[in-house]
């Protein structure tokens, strides 16, 4: 397992996320653990190379994306029944995780972009193997009225 | 005023429309766009006040929207609301006549204090 490292400090992450939802959004520190991650974003420079990833747990990659736009949770609880998200919360959570390049710090000084969301199983083999070696923290979230989920984020050395 | 709101995320386009009432700009009339070529049409069509633009999108992104339209010397007021947010970014909009850089997320305050002295 990667070693733990303050990519973001905790209360920076829930205030980025209750900024972005306009909810009260709590963030503690969490152990990562790589098997539960359901979605994954991959983060690249201006060169192409893979500078950062960030992930999701199935209960957060709903909820983030629920919130966003605040979707009822019913649609929450149909995808996690249903093992995998719907169109919309997908699509929100692919808007949360452009926006969320912003907490990788080196995105002040270059440009920084998000490009794909991995979804399912597959994510969680993407990310353990892209993220061998690299700093990783993850995040248990509560999202105001949505409920938990963790998240967890990969910063690479260039 | 009327005000185009340009992003390639429904989503988005949603929570500036929200974000702009909950930081006191309501009255206006707003119009959407999900790309630079279809900003473009209606900046032409509809002659809006401001733009509110995103950075990266399909077929158009924003600077390239922002470069045809000072090109085409329309006098519209012109804002960046974008996950960019390196200075280098920032330079750029600014050099290609954008009257401010919002960085997502944004909140109903920093809004308002970027769009306050556009609206003044």
């Amino acid at each position: 397992m990667p070693a733990t490292a303050p990519i973001v400090e905790t209360e920076e992450f829930g205030k980025f996320l209750t900024d972005l939802f306009g909810l009260k959004v709590q963030s503690t520190e969490a152990a990562t653990d790589t098997g539960t991650i359901r979605a994954a974003t991959e983060y690249v420079d201006g060169d192409g190379q893979l500078r950062g990833l960030i992930a999701c747990d199935l209960p957060c990659a709903a909820r983030l994306g629920a919130a966003l736009t605040q979707i009822p949770m019913g649609a929450v609880d149909d995808s996690l029944d249903a093992g995998a998200l719907s169109d919309n919360l997908a699509e929100n959570l692919a808007e949360v995780l452009n926006i969320a390049v912003n907490l990788f710090p080196e995105c002040h000084s270059q440009r920084l972009v998000a490009t794909t969301t991995t979804q399912g199983e597959e994510a969680s083999t993407l990310f353990a193997e892209k993220t061998e070696g690299a700093a990783v923290c993850s995040f248990d979230i509560d999202i105001q009225r949505y409920g938990k989920g963790v998240i967890t984020i990969a910063r690479l050395e260039s | 005023m009327k005000i185009l709101i340009v992003d390639d995320s429904k989503a988005m386009r949603m929570i500036v429309t929200r974000t702009l009432k909950q930081a006191g700009f309501s009255g206006h009339t707003t119009a959407e766009a999900s790309n630079g070529v279809e900003a473009l049409q209606k900046i032409e069509e509809d002659t809006p006040d401001i733009v509110l633009c995103d950075w990266n999108m399909p077929e158009m992104n924003g600077i390239e929207l922002l470069g045809k339209v000072r090109e085409a010397q329309h006098n519209v007021r012109f804002g960046f609301i974008t996950s960019e947010s390196s200075a280098e970014t920032k330079a750029l909009a600014i050099e290609n006549g954008a009257d401010f850089v919002l960085t997502k997320p944004f909140t109903a305050d920093s809004m308002q204090l970027a769009l306050e002295p556009v609206f003044a």
